[in-house]
């Protein structure tokens, strides 16, 4: 047997067959479309990243640690867990497209992996100085359903009137010491402050004090969300209004007022 | 006066090939047979087959040669395609294999002896009888290294160029198949 057999064969194939060499553009797409994806998938985890640090800033650890709750428990209740699967799933993405461009291999998985997640935090620090995980947020508890409760779940923390803690959407205010309410099952409360507050309505408010009644709160601590901070999904105040329309009517009379 | 003729290198062939198919033919030929002794170590393949696993790389080769980059070794990036279709056809054929011996060099089997410090337990005679047995029993991943660092005498640059793993991580590899390999003799002696 010949020494090179195999070479003369496949020789005769290539000429039988007419087989060609791939086009040089074929490969240059491919190489653009891994570098591509990489970059996508670190981008995009900036942009998870900023989400998951606005919802850590804006958790208000200070006034559920006033209330006496532990730290662990509100980690564990308000981590922003879909963001922070996001982000290491992009880590991964990204770690796979680096490893398959022609010099991707030189370097370890988890220096890519490490790499790209800490430039999408770095980006994703950037992204929520100018706002953009608030923005992000605001858009996926009003249009995702399913996002506040199971993805996003860290207004119900504040939700438990018998520890002290209150978090509700002011729909009326009667005074500059007492407002009406809705908790997040779209219960009215009315709410009495300790000393004047002004707030506005549809503003969010989280509030430690103590229950003094069914469905009355006297409130010593109150901390107001800026305007429009999303709070729960839309259905339950769309509930709300169906429930309450007389309410429904005279938060939208005070929002046509501060206007 | 007598004329030197230089030698085209890989590279120029493979530029050539692009227009004239009989320079890949000279590469194939180059190539053939240290190809076809690393695929049938790697895989304990019958010869048949082995033969069949390289028709396939050259094929693959030829469709992919304008994406062999001139600042790469060409001997590399044509063991890498070698790799991936023996280890493809390792893996739908590891249920039977052929246990198909070659022989093994005594120069090769004296520098693995020493760098794996081998010739204090076994000597080169029991090492050259059993070394085709043992080879297989080596997972897959250390044993490519052991084959590309011992029996292609591959630099530990190109070793990671083929594989696709840091230079680091090749170096690793080749610790624990000597690891691997002294356990074997060790048991092996015992018996």
């Amino acid at each position: 047997m010949s020494e090179n057999t195999v070479s003369t064969d496949v020789l005769k194939k290539i000429k039988k067959e007419k087989l060609a060499p791939k086009p040089r553009w074929a490969f240059m797409l491919r190489r653009s479309v891994l570098w591509m994806a990489a970059v996508i998938s670190v981008l995009v985890g900036g942009l998870g990243a900023s989400v998951g640090l606005y919802m850590i800033r804006a958790n208000d650890y200070d006034l559920y640690k006033e209330a006496g709750g532990s730290l662990f428990i509100f980690i564990l209740a308000t981590a922003p867990y879909l963001w922070v699967g996001l982000l290491i799933l992009l880590g991964f993405i990204a770690f796979y497209n680096v490893k398959h461009t022609k010099g991707g291999y030189k370097y370890h998985g988890t220096t890519i992996f490490f790499f790209s997640i800490t430039l999408s935090l770095l980006l994703g620090i950037g992204f929520s100085v100018a706002g953009v995980g608030r923005w992000i947020d605001n858009q996926f508890e009003a249009n995702l359903p399913g996002y506040s409760e199971v993805l996003a779940p860290r207004h119900e923390i504040f939700a438990n009137p018998e520890e002290g803690l209150l978090t509700g959407k002011v729909l009326s205010i009667e005074s500059l010491q007492e407002v009406v309410i809705s908790d997040l099952e779209g219960n009215v409360w009315t709410v009495y402050f300790e000393k004047d507050h002004p707030v506005k309505a549809g503003q969010v408010l989280r509030m430690l004090g103590e229950q003094t009644g069914e469905f009355e709160f006297r409130a010593k601590k109150i901390i107001s969300k800026p305007e429009g901070e999303p709070f729960g999904p839309k259905k339950r105040f769309e509930r709300l209004n169906k429930n309450y329309p007389e309410l429904g009517e005279r938060i939208k009379d005070e929002l046509r007022t501060s206007d | 006066m007598v004329e030197h003729k230089i030698e085209p290198t890989d590279h120029d062939l493979v530029k050539k090939a692009l227009e004239d198919q009989r320079s890949f033919g000279v590469l194939m030929e180059k190539y053939e047979g240290p190809l076809m002794r690393y695929i049938m170590r790697l895989s304990n393949v019958s010869r048949q087959e082995a033969e069949d696993i390289l028709q396939d790389t050259f094929i693959k080769a030829y469709y992919n040669l304008r994406d062999v980059d001139p600042k790469q070794s060409f001997s590399a990036w044509l063991y890498r395609i070698a790799h991936n279709q023996t280890i493809s056809s390792y893996r739908k054929r590891q249920s039977r294999p052929q246990g198909h011996t070659i022989d093994v060099d005594d120069d090769i089997l004296n520098s693995i002896s020493t760098d794996f410090d081998l010739d204090n337990l076994v000597d080169v005679a029991f090492l050259k009888e059993s070394f085709n047995e043992w080879l297989p029993q080596i997972d897959m991943k250390y044993r490519e290294v052991l084959i590309l660092r011992f029996f292609q005498e591959k630099s530990y640059k190109e070793i990671a160029e083929i594989i696709r793993k840091p230079e680091g991580t090749v170096a690793t590899y080749l610790n624990r198949a000597k690891k691997q390999l002294r356990t074997i003799a060790e048991t092996s002696k015992q018996k």
